[in-house]
């Protein structure tokens, strides 16, 4: 039973020691610890440092060198040293660890990708016919660029404050999650914003329509009003001779007789009055401020107050009459009306 | 009697009754006695600092940690820390003990463990009073290290005769006269003993006569495989890599024959075989 218990322990020292770390050895594997390469500029000095340890139960020499690029531009300090076994602790000698000081010098050097390593050698002693000489390496890639320039040196400052501003904000947000609803917020804000612009584009093709129909002399009468940033410019209300003008006139006499040729305020007022109650009236809208006055009459035929507030408000737009303008404005859109048909 | 005193002896009595009754009133203003209740609230422990030495460690590395508690109601039940590696897994929960004379709770009983992968790690402090529990982490660094072994070095090749091709490296059979009975280079046991993966190179130099040096073999009659059947392949003096992506706790078999050349006298020739682990 007691050599069963010792040799079920010696297998278990043996397992356990098959795991532990032994052997030469060299920290960090890569340098940095991500193994990605390091940017560096022509002309400039690099410092690092890599561990290298006595991982065995016996005293160790070690030499240091560099190997593949950049073995000249690249100093190391120790060069050579015994280690005694690894004890746990800072890096010492005597704990079994060397720091070496790497410095690469890279005034020399072009510009390029470049990956040296840092080695480390042991051996085990001649024995046979072949020694073998057991090495571990420490790889560090650099990325050499030459100098920037002011510009990019401009560049890469604004941009890495950009990023640092983008991070801070990032964690900004990170901490105030109520900046969602505030998102969600300007999103309805501006859906709305866009409803209204897609509102106004949909006035603006009512406008168009609305021209076509009443030159298509469907509508008995039309009254135009243009609007623009001073807010009148003109009202119409068809003294031409034309055909169609002429249909309206007939028309409108049977509402309005020997009222159709309007120039002063008090008879458009009248005209207006008339088409109100009648709510058959046809507008026009301008392209900068589409304004309905459908909308106007419906909203002050409601009460008298507000019908004489309207009344007012386009004894306003009268007093500004072009009829020049307005002439021109249908003959454009009657050419456009023939070009289509 | 005086027809004033019983006026007089009752303004008296009445001014010593007002002064007897204010004298009382106002000794029993001056003793009044208020009573306050105090409530005596735990509260939880405080860890003021973590700290964790060495840093950066590597494997098999055994880790300080040490940490200032302290309670204020002095009912602190235990103290106690919790090591996570790179991913957050747990590996190790170990009791902090109060030193008298750093006047912290210390623990320097978690190594590191040998294929414990590179990176940064964390290690929480907890304490635990009547009241609750609280928790302070720090992190440190676990830094990736390229370490091996070899067995069954160094490489011979016993007593050959010249002329021989595919002679193999002493594999523990005795022959009289050719082999003692070794292992020694056939296998050749690379072992990854690091806790990153490994690639490996191998390169070698010629072996020189150790009585006429003027004689030679040259390193590419020494020949290597990773399986134990010839021909292996002719070592170069320049570094080959020769088995790749190794994982920690890997082992590489390295089988390695020699072909004697012929015109050369008999002496012992010794050379040289390098190996070097590099991270993959």
């Amino acid at each position: 039973m007691k050599k069963n218990i010792s040799f079920i322990f010696i297998i278990l020292i043996l397992a356990a020691s098959a795991f532990a770390i032994s052997g030469p050895g060299i920290s960090p594997g890569c340098i940095p610890m991500d193994c990605k390469p390091i940017n560096a500029t022509i002309g400039s000095i690099l410092n690092f440092e890599v561990r290298v340890y006595n991982f065995d139960s016996f005293n160790r020499k070690f030499s240091v060198f560099a190997g593949k690029d950049l073995i000249n531009a690249t100093k190391l300090s120790p060069a050579s040293f015994e280690l005694k076994p690894r004890k746990s602790g800072e890096c010492t000698t005597e704990n079994g660890c060397e720091a070496i000081n790497i410095t690469i010098d890279l005034k020399q050097v072009k510009e390029g990708n470049y990956s040296t390593e840092i080695v480390a050698q042991s051996s085990m002693g001649q024995g046979g016919d072949l020694e073998v000489i057991q090495q571990v390496a420490s790889t560090i890639a650099l990325r050499v660029r030459e100098k920037p320039t002011l510009f990019n040196k401009v560049k890469g400052f604004i941009t890495a404050k950009l990023a640092k501003a983008a991070d801070a904000l990032g964690g900004f947000y990170d901490n105030n999650k109520w900046l969602n609803y505030l998102a969600v917020l300007i999103l309805v804000l501006l859906a709305f914003w866009l409803g209204s612009e897609f509102r106004k584009f949909r006035l603006r093709t009512k406008d168009l329509w609305e021209i076509n129909t009443f030159k298509s002399g469907k509508f008995f009468i039309y009254l135009i009003l243009n609007c623009t940033k001073e807010k009148i410019v003109s009202c119409d209300v068809f003294e031409e001779k034309e055909n169609l003008m002429g249909v309206l006139r007939e028309q409108l006499k049977h509402e309005i007789p020997n009222k159709i040729v309007i120039n002063k305020t008090k008879e458009c007022d009248e005209i207006f009055e008339k088409f109100l109650k009648r709510n058959r009236v046809m507008v026009a809208y301008s392209k900068t401020r589409a304004k309905t006055i459908n909308d106007l009459v419906t909203k002050k035929l409601k009460d008298v107050k507000d019908l004489t507030e309207a009344q007012e408000e386009l004894n306003d737009y009268i007093k500004a009459l072009n009829k020049e303008r307005i002439k021109s404005l249908i003959k454009k859109q009657r050419e456009k009306h023939e070009k289509k048909t | 009697m005086n027809k004033y005193f019983i006026p007089t002896a009752i303004i008296l009595l009445s001014v010593l009754c007002f002064l007897n009754f204010s004298i009382i009133a106002s000794a029993t203003s001056n003793n009044q006695t208020t009573y306050a209740t105090v409530y005596v609230i735990n509260t939880l422990p405080y860890i003021q600092s973590v700290t964790e030495n060495p840093n950066p460690a590597v494997p098999s590395d055994i880790i300080t940690v040490k940490s200032n508690v302290t309670d204020v109601n002095g009912d602190l039940n235990k103290v106690w820390a919790k090591y996570y590696n790179t991913t957050g897994g747990l590996i190790a929960t170990v009791k902090l003990v109060y030193n008298t004379t750093s006047k912290l709770y210390q623990n320097n009983t978690f190594s590191i463990p040998a294929n414990a992968a590179g990176g940064t790690w964390n290690v929480t402090v907890y304490a635990n009073d009547t009241y609750g529990t609280v928790s302070k982490s720090t992190t440190f660094t676990v830094n990736s290290v390229i370490a091996m072994t070899l067995q069954n070095n160094p490489i011979d090749f016993g007593n050959s005769s010249v002329g021989v091709t595919n002679r193999r490296a002493e594999n523990g059979t005795a022959v009289a006269g050719s082999y003692r009975g070794i292992i020694a280079g056939f296998p050749l046991k690379v072992n990854n003993t690091g806790n990153t993966k490994n690639n490996y190179t191998i390169s070698g130099l010629q072996l020189v006569g150790q009585t006429n040096s003027a004689y030679k073999i040259g390193v590419s009659n020494v020949t290597y495989k990773l399986t134990s059947a010839p021909p292996g392949t002719a070592l170069t003096g320049v570094n080959t890599l020769y088995s790749g992506n190794n994982a920690p706790k890997s082992i590489v078999n390295t089988y390695f024959w020699i072909n004697v050349p012929t015109g050369i006298p008999q002496q012992q020739y010794k050379g040289n075989v390098t190996i070097k682990a590099s991270r993959s």
